[in-house]
């Protein structure tokens, strides 16, 4: 037994050296920080200065309510995955099979794609779409003249809803695959049943496939619940519009990160980022609490 | 097709009216699936003939290129700077996903298979650390990394994304479901733990290593976030970071941008055409994207 512990302990210290070192560290220090004012001539300490900043601060709302439309956005996302994942398992489907795997790559591919990608891509799609202005501005180098049409990216009044609606387009593949499994590991005989009682087509799926598929549904809505305040949604903001025009389209994360990266102002942005933390620290505690019953 | 319903009997006419209600359901069902997937090529499809010479800023725009040109593709491949961000973002990509694997591995095994006190308070350690988005952690680990004079340096951009949760928690899944049985019967037969460890359970677990290498790959190739902090000097840049530096710069090439993107997404298409039953199933068990 003692052996054991010690055995397990040699196997786990490089991750318990790794996450001291490179998360609970900063972690602490990240709390600290935010407490200070730092610059020049030296940092000066606060106190709770950053956060009250932060009330006063109508950027930090204006970034916080989009990305609250981005979590809805993903919410709707899921729910479109949802008939998605519907039409992929319907019988005629399964029955095309090499037409099934390729229009679902097709779908899954966004998943494996780099968000920088994606945002030159759809500014173009955008481009071709639109924006005759644009185009003349890119050959001629003139100046532009106002008025016309412009990309719905670039124009501050749709770039919000321009990017919520492309989270949409690229998470469907990631979560049509999910409740696809979940579908499939839903038993056949329920269906056979049903179709006895004269429940077929969108009958089945309203009282047998939703049902049973709640739970991962919940799953995905908090997991989308949280996404705007991740990485990925960072990334994607920063490749469609840098959060342009304006902050018509950043996040949170995104108003941290310019914060901290352009703005220097290291103390404001370790506050914006304990702020995002401390959401989403409460939301994954709820996600866990109905995943796993009672909280440990 | 009437002239055959005149003539046939009864059962056989309701047999083939039914036929032609499955031939049309599955033209709809083929229609459909033909928009999706074009709604998701559409975008790669521009970003490629743009990167061959089509003219998309063009009045109407150019839909088809009107001739093949792959000059920025051998601009890209003669240029310093894009060979360097190149190489850059494979070192980050394979240096980060074998190091989680040589650290979250052992790890997932300590949690899973072994017995000692603490393990359930350190595995509760792991999801706390789950739950707090890594990206909040990106500025004072930034400052961390100036302190300890790392930034701008390999293992300044590799070390800290090594300890992954994400990895370790879907690891010790993988390993869970995997019957106890078989060590056991190993054990009884005298075999020594590393014995077990590299002849026994490893091969078992061989897919989710798997899934973990593809997924974890791809996710680190198009890491954009975190090489935008550590890595501030051009020279350490990786790919996604630099073409998109080069995409909001004041002098855009759109011709070199659009073939760096296209060289940035081929990687990861290439791996999901060899790999795309490992990677789908990967998707499916948990979104380890980090």
């Amino acid at each position: 037994m003692r052996r054991e512990i010690v055995l397990a302990l040699t196997m786990m210290m490089p991750f318990l050296i790794l996450s001291a070192i490179f998360f609970f560290a900063p972690l602490i220090q990240g709390i600290i920080i935010s407490a200070y004012k730092i610059g020049l001539p030296e940092d000066k300490f606060i106190g709770f200065g950053n956060y009250q900043r932060m009330l006063k601060d109508h950027i930090f709302t204006k970034t916080l309510i989009n990305s609250i439309v981005y979590a809805g956005y993903a919410i709707a996302g899921v729910w479109v995955s949802m008939f998605l994942a519907w039409y992929f398992n319907s019988k005629i489907m399964n029955k095309i099979v090499r037409f099934r795997k390729f229009t679902l790559s097709a779908v899954a591919i966004p998943f494996l794609t780099s968000w920088v990608v994606l945002g030159i891509a759809w500014n173009w799609v955008m481009v071709v779409g639109s924006g005759t202005e644009l185009a003349g501005f890119a050959i001629t180098g003139k100046e532009m003249v106002t008025g016309g049409s412009v990309s719905p990216l670039a124009d501050p009044r749709y770039s919000l809803h321009t990017c919520g609606l492309i989270f949409i387009w690229a998470g469907l593949g990631y979560n049509a695959l999910i409740l696809l499994s979940g579908m499939g590991s839903i038993p056949k005989e329920y269906y056979e049943a049903a179709e006895l009682d004269g429940a077929t087509g969108f009958a089945s799926f309203r009282y047998i496939t939703f049902p049973l598929l709640k739970p991962i549904l919940t799953f995905l809505s908090i997991s989308a619940l949280i996404w705007p305040f991740q990485q990925g949604a960072f990334e994607a903001v920063a490749a469609l519009t840098y959060g342009g025009s304006g902050w018509a389209s950043s996040n949170t994360v995104f108003y941290m990160a310019r914060q901290a990266v352009a703005g220097l102002d290291f103390g404001y942005a370790s506050a914006l980022g304990i702020v995002t933390a401390l959401m989403v620290l409460a939301i994954s505690l709820v996600q866990y609490r109905i995943l796993y019953g009672r909280l440990a | 097709m009437s002239n055959y319903e005149n003539v046939l009997p009864l059962e056989e006419r309701g047999k083939i009216r039914q036929d032609t209600t499955l031939r049309i359901l599955s033209i709809t069902v083929v229609i459909i699936g033909t928009i999706v997937a074009a709604m998701y090529i559409l975008p790669y499809y521009i970003l490629v003939i743009a990167s061959v010479g089509a003219n998309i800023y063009m009045r109407p725009p150019q839909l088809f290129p009107l001739m093949l040109k792959m000059d920025a593709f051998v601009r890209i491949i003669t240029n310093p700077g894009f060979n360097i961000w190149i190489i850059n973002s494979l070192i980050y990509s394979i240096c980060i996903t074998l190091g989680m694997l040589a650290i979250c591995a052992p790890t997932a095994y300590a949690l899973s298979r072994m017995h000692f006190r603490g393990r359930t308070q350190l595995f509760w350690l792991v999801i706390s650390m789950m739950m707090f988005p890594l990206v909040v952690m990106y500025v004072p680990l930034y400052i961390l990394l100036a302190k300890l004079q790392l930034l701008n340096t390999y293992p300044g951009v590799i070390l800290p994304l090594i300890a992954s949760p994400y990895v370790t928690f879907f690891l010790k899944q993988s390993f869970d479901s995997i019957p106890k049985e078989y060590e056991e019967a190993a054990f009884i037969d005298g075999a020594g733990r590393l014995y077990i460890i590299f002849k026994i359970f490893f091969p078992l677990v061989r897919p989710a290593i798997l899934t973990v290498t593809f997924l974890q790959f791809i996710a680190q190739w198009n890491n954009l976030a975190w090489p935008l902090f550590a890595a501030t000097s051009p020279t350490m840049w990786n790919l996604p970071l630099a073409i998109w530096n080069l995409g909001w710069s004041y002098t855009r090439d759109y011709w070199i941008i659009g073939a760096g993107g296209t060289i940035l997404f081929i990687l990861p298409l290439i791996m999901f055409v060899v790999a795309s039953e490992t990677i789908l199933r990967g998707i499916v068990v948990r979104g380890i994207k980090g």
